[in-house]
C-alpha cells in the first residue's frame, strides 16, 4: 500500500487540509501540537474507522458538526479512495462511508468497508472482527503506544504477539481441542449408553418376527372367513333383491287392484242406475200398453162422417121446414091482416073507390081459403118435422159418442211414438246393461286374478322380513369378520412398524457403536497425538519467530545505540538487554535507550510480520510517530542509517526534530495558527 | 249459459295453482310439473308429484282438484286396462286421450254440487315406439299437441310466454328437458300457486324415464 493523498475537513485542529504523499521518506514536520499526529490519526480513521475506545469527538473538530476524511491509496496497482464522514448529533458518529476502487464508487456500511479494506490489504480475515493490531504494531504506532508493548506483562505481550503473528490459532486449537475432547467424551458416554440395549433389541426383533408369522397365518384364515361371509351375504342379498322385486310387483298389482276396484264400483253404480232406469221404463211401458186398431178409427171416422151428413141433412130439412112454417105463418098473419084491413077498408087506396062488400067477401073468402090452406100446410109441415129435432139430437148424441171414441183412439195413436221410443230406450238400456255386465264381469275376473296374484305374492312380505333379518345377521358377521381382519392387519402393521423401528434402531445402534469406537479412537488420537503435535508446532513456530525476531531486534537496536549492548528476546518475547555480561532492567535504561528498544522492537516486529504473513499489502509503508523521543544527537543521526536500511517505498515520519529534515526525501510542514492546523509547504 | 260455463272453467282452472308443461321433441316427448299442492292461498303440500304414471307407457300431468284428478287417474288406468282385456290389444295413446276426453266431457256435464274440473296433458309411447302428446281441456276436448302446451294450469301464462320465445322445432329430448326445467322455474318464480319442486319425465322409444326430481329449497341469507 502507498498513500497518495489525504483530504481532511474539520478533523481535530484542521478545518480543511489536503496532503499529497509522494514516494520515499516523508517527514511531517512541525511544532509539538501543530497537528502532525492528527494526520496519522486521520489516515488510520480512513482505513479502519473509529477504534475501540476511540470516540468520534476525539477526531471531529470541536466547533464543527461535520467532518470528513478522504484517503487515496494505491494497493497492488489498484487505486482506492476511501471516504468517511463524521456527524455530531448527541454524540459524534460515523455518518457516511464509501470506497472507490478503480473509479467505481460503492457506498457501504462501516463493517462492509472494513471488510473490503482488510481484504484489499491482504490481512487475515479474522482481523475484520479484531482490533487492527497488525496495522498498529507494524505500520503505525501512535507515539504514546510505542513503548506499551514493552511495558506490558509477559503474558499480555505474548498474547498480543500471538495475535499479530496469527500464532494464537494454536492456542485456539488447543482450547478448542480441549472442548472437543470433553464433548467427544460426553458423546462417547451417551453412545455407550445408547448402544447398551442392542442385544435386548435383537432378542425383541426375533420374537416380533415370530409373532408376525403367526399374525400372517391368522390373517390368511380371517381373509378366508371374510370372503365366505361376503359370499353368504351376497347370496342373501340376491334373494332379498328378488323378494323385493316380487314385493314391488305386489304393490303394483295392489295399485292396479285399487284402480280396477274403483272402476268396478263405478260400473256397478252405473249398472244399478241403468237397472233402475230399465225397470222404470218397463213400468212405464206396461202402464201405457196401447190396444189401438186403425180400422176401428177409420170405421169410426166413417160413421161420424155419415152421422154428420145425416144430422146436416136433417137439420137442413128441419130448418127448411121451420122456415117454411115461419113463412107460411107470416103469410097467414099477412093474410089475416089483409083480411082485417080489407074487411075494414072502405075505400080502395089505389083507386080511391069504395070497396064493395062482395069484393070484400070475395077477398075475405079467398083469404079464408088461403089461410085455411096455409094452416093445412103448416100443420102438414109441423107434422112432418115434429120428430126431426129428436132425431137430430139422437144423431148428435150418437156422433158425440163416436167422436169421443175417436179422440180416445187418436190419443192412443199419438202415444204410439213415445211408446216406441220407450221400447227403443229399453233396448238401449239393455244393450248398455249388457255391456256393463260384461265390463263388470271382466273387471271382477281381472280383480279376482289380481287378488290371486297378490295372494301369491303376499308370502314374499314375510320372506322379505326373514331375508332382512338374515341379511342383517350376514352383514353383522361380515362386519365382525372384517373388523377382526382389520384388527389383525392393524396389529400386523403395527408389529411391522415396530419391527422396522427395531431394525432401524439396531442398525442405528450398530452405527452408533461404530461411532463410539471411532470416537474412542479419535479421542485417543487427539489426546495422545494431535494435542502434542499442536504444542510442538506452536513451540517450533514461536521458537523460529522468536529467533528471527530476536535477530532483527538485535540488528535494529545495535544500529540505534552507541554502547555495546547485547540483546535477545526471552521465551515471552521480552527484550533482554545485556551490558557487560549483566542483564539490564528496562526501567533502568535511559529515555533514549527505551525509545531505541521500542523502535527496534517495532521495526523488528514490522519485518517479521511482513515476512511471516504472505500476501500482506502493507509491506511498502511504515509510519513512525516521534521516533526520536529522548534520543541523543548521536542517536538521532543514526536514524539516517535506519531509514536507509529500512528501504521501504514510503516511510512517513512524524517528528518535530529539525535534524531529521536532512534525512528524508520530502518534508511536509505543518503549522498551527489560532487553533487551526494548516499544511504549509512540501519540500523535496 | 255457454259463457257461464266458460267463466266457470276459467275461474276454476286459473286458480288451480299448478304448473304443467308438455314439449314435443323430435325423438320423444317431455312432460314437466311443479310440486306445490295448495288449498286456496295455503300451501298444503310441498312434495306433491303431479305427473302420474297411468300405466307402463302413458303418463298424465293433471291440473285441477286433487280428488277429481286422482279419481280420474285411477278410472283412466282401469278403463285402459279393461279395454286391453276386452280387445286383447294395447290401447293407443290417441285412444287413451280420447277416452280421457270423453270422461272429462261427461264428468263436467254431470249435474252436481261440485263439478269435476280436470285439465290434463297426456303423453305416451305407442307400440311402434312413437311418442305423442295430447291436451285434454277441462271441457273435454282432446287435442293432439304438435309443439308445446301447458293446458289450463295457473302457471300457463308464464310457461307459454317463455316457450313462445325459446321453443324450436326438432328439439332433442335432452334440450327439451332443459327447456321444461326452465319453463317450470319461470312459473315457480312468478305464479304463487307453483313451486317447491320440479319433476320432468321423458317419453321415448326407450320408455318412460323420471329424469328430473328436484326440490326447490329456500336459502335464507
Amino acid at each position: 500500500m502507498i498513500i497518495k493523498k489525504l483530504k481532511i475537513k474539520n478533523i481535530r485542529s484542521y478545518v480543511e487540509g489536503e496532503i499529497n504523499f509522494p514516494l520515499g521518506n516523508i517527514l511531517l514536520s512541525g511544532e509539538i501540537g501543530s497537528g502532525k499526529s492528527s494526520v496519522l490519526l486521520a489516515i488510520e480513521y480512513a482505513l479502519f474507522g473509529l477504534q475501540p475506545g476511540q470516540t468520534g469527538s476525539a477526531l471531529l473538530r470541536t466547533d464543527a458538526d461535520n467532518g470528513e476524511v478522504i484517503l487515496e491509496v494505491e494497493i497492488s496497482g489498484q487505486s482506492l479512495i476511501i471516504e468517511r464522514r463524521l456527524k455530531r448529533t448527541k454524540t459524534v458518529v460515523n455518518d457516511y462511508s464509501s470506497y472507490t476502487l478503480n473509479g467505481e464508487k460503492v457506498e457501504c456500511s462501516i463493517t462492509e468497508l472494513k471488510s473490503k479494506i482488510i481484504s484489499l490489504l491482504g490481512y487475515p480475515r479474522e482481523f475484520i472482527k479484531k482490533n487492527n493490531l497488525l496495522y498498529k504494531y507494524t505500520i503505525y504506532t501512535p507515539q504514546e503506544s510505542m513503548k506499551q508493548i514493552i511495558n506490558e506483562d509477559a503474558d499480555a505481550r505474548l498474547n498480543i504477539l500471538r495475535h499479530i503473528f496469527g500464532v494464537e490459532k494454536y492456542k485456539t486449537i488447543r482450547e478448542n481441542l480441549t472442548i472437543l475432547l470433553t464433548k467427544l467424551k460426553e458423546e462417547s458416554k451417551v453412545l455407550l449408553g445408547e448402544t447398551s440395549s442392542i442385544d435386548f433389541d435383537k432378542n425383541r426383533l426375533s420374537s416380533t418376527k415370530s409373532f408376525i408369522a403367526v399374525l400372517n397365518e391368522k390373517i390368511s384364515l380371517q381373509e378366508a372367513e371374510v370372503i365366505s361371509a361376503k359370499e353368504s351375504r351376497k347370496k342373501i342379498e340376491s334373494v332379498s333383491l328378488d323378494t323385493q322385486k316380487s314385493i314391488k310387483e305386489k304393490e303394483n298389482l295392489e295399485k292396479e287392484l285399487e284402480k280396477a276396484s274403483v272402476l268396478l264400483s263405478l260400473k256397478r253404480e252405473n249398472l244399478s242406475g241403468i237397472s233402475r232406469e230399465k225397470s222404470f221404463t218397463q213400468k212405464k211401458i206396461q202402464e201405457n200398453q196401447i190396444e189401438f186398431d186403425e180400422r176401428e178409427l177409420e170405421k169410426l171416422t166413417f160413421s161420424i162422417n155419415r152421422l154428420t151428413l145425416d144430422i146436416d141433412m136433417k137439420s137442413s130439412k128441419y130448418i127448411e121446414f121451420t122456415s117454411n112454417i115461419k113463412s107460411l105463418d107470416i103469410r097467414r098473419s099477412d093474410m089475416l091482416s089483409e083480411k082485417d084491413r080489407v074487411f075494414s077498408m072502405q075505400m080502395c087506396p089505389t083507386c080511391l073507390q069504395d070497396v064493395p062488400a062482395a069484393h070484400k067477401h070475395n077477398i075475405l073468402n079467398q083469404s079464408e081459403s088461403n089461410i085455411s090452406q096455409i094452416n093445412k100446410d103448416i100443420k102438414a109441415l109441423k107434422d112432418s118435422i115434429v120428430d126431426l129435432p129428436s132425431e137430430i139430437e139422437k144423431l148428435k148424441s150418437e156422433k158425440s159418442n163416436l167422436e169421443k171414441k175417436k179422440i180416445s183412439l187418436q190419443i192412443l195413436k199419438s202415444k204410439i211414438p213415445e211408446f216406441e221410443n220407450l221400447k227403443l230406450k229399453i233396448l238401449d238400456i239393455e244393450k248398455n246393461e249388457k255391456l256393463l255386465i260384461e265390463d263388470v264381469s271382466i273387471l271382477e275376473k281381472h280383480i279376482s286374478d289380481l287378488k290371486q296374484s297378490i295372494l301369491k305374492y303376499s308370502k314374499f312380505q314375510n320372506i322379505f322380513k326373514i331375508n332382512q333379518e338374515e341379511l342383517k345377521k350376514a352383514f353383522d358377521n361380515e362386519k365382525k369378520s372384517e373388523i377382526s381382519l382389520a384388527e389383525l392387519k392393524k396389529e400386523l402393521e403395527l408389529t411391522l412398524k415396530e419391527t422396522e423401528i427395531l431394525q432401524n434402531s439396531i442398525l442405528e445402534k450398530e452405527e452408533r457403536k461404530k461411532s463410539y469406537l471411532k470416537s474412542l479412537e479419535l479421542i485417543d488420537w487427539l489426546s495422545n497425538n494431535f494435542f502434542g503435535l499442536i504444542e510442538f508446532t506452536e513451540r517450533n513456530v514461536m521458537f523460529k519467530l522468536r529467533n528471527e525476531f530476536s535477530s532483527l531486534f538485535n540488528k535494529w537496536f545495535s544500529l540505534l545505540v552507541t554502547d555495546s549492548f547485547e540483546t535477545r528476546l526471552d521465551e515471552n518475547f521480552t527484550p533482554i538487554i545485556i551490558q557487560n555480561g549483566a542483564e539490564l532492567d528496562y526501567s533502568f535504561l535511559s529515555g533514549g535507550e527505551r525509545t531505541a528498544v521500542a523502535l527496534a522492537y517495532r521495526l523488528a516486529l514490522n519485518q517479521i510480520v511482513n515476512s511471516t504473513i504472505t500476501g500482506i499489502k502493507t509491506k511498502d509503508i511504515i509510519i513512525l510517530d516521534e521516533p526520536t523521543e529522548g534520543f541523543s544527537e548521536n542517536q538521532t543521526n543514526k536514524l539516517r542509517d535506519i531509514f536507509s536500511e529500512l528501504n521501504t517505498k514510503q516511510l512517513i515520519i512524524v517528528s518535530h526534530e529539525q535534524k531529521i529534515e536532512g534525512f528524508v526525501d520530502n518534508v511536509i510542514k505543518i503549522k498551527k495558527n489560532f487553533n487551526e492546523s494548516k499544511i504549509e509547504t512540501l519540500f523535496t | 249459459m255457454k259463457e257461464d260455463f266458460q267463466n266457470m272453467i276459467q275461474n276454476n282452472m286459473l286458480k288451480s295453482n299448478t304448473s304443467i308443461v308438455g314439449i314435443v321433441c323430435k325423438d320423444g316427448v317431455v312432460v314437466g310439473a311443479d310440486r306445490r299442492g295448495t288449498a286456496g292461498s295455503i300451501v298444503m303440500s310441498k312434495d306433491h308429484i303431479k305427473i302420474h304414471r297411468v300405466n307402463d307407457y302413458i303418463v298424465a300431468a293433471y291440473t285441477g282438484g286433487v280428488a277429481d284428478l286422482l279419481l280420474t287417474d285411477k278410472v283412466l288406468a282401469a278403463e285402459l286396462k279393461l279395454k286391453e282385456l276386452k280387445t286383447k290389444s294395447r290401447p293407443t295413446v290417441k285412444e287413451a286421450a280420447h277416452l280421457l276426453g270423453m270422461m272429462t266431457y261427461r264428468n263436467i256435464r254431470t249435474p252436481t254440487m261440485i263439478p269435476s274440473i280436470v285439465g290434463t296433458l297426456i303423453a305416451g309411447v305407442d307400440e311402434n315406439g312413437k311418442a305423442s302428446l295430447y291436451t285434454i281441456e277441462p271441457a273435454g276436448a282432446a287435442t293432439k299437441v304438435e309443439d308445446f302446451d301447458a293446458n289450463f294450469s295457473s302457471g300457463m301464462p308464464y310457461i307459454l310466454g317463455l316457450l313462445e320465445r325459446q321453443y324450436k322445432k326438432d328439439l332433442s329430448v335432452k334440450e327439451g328437458v332443459e327447456l321444461a326445467k326452465e319453463a317450470i322455474k319461470s312459473s315457480t318464480q312468478r305464479d304463487v300457486g307453483s313451486g317447491n319442486g320440479i319433476d320432468v319425465f321423458t317419453l321415448t322409444k326407450d320408455g318412460i324415464k323420471h329424469v328430473v326430481a328436484e326440490m326447490i329449497v329456500p336459502e335464507y341469507k
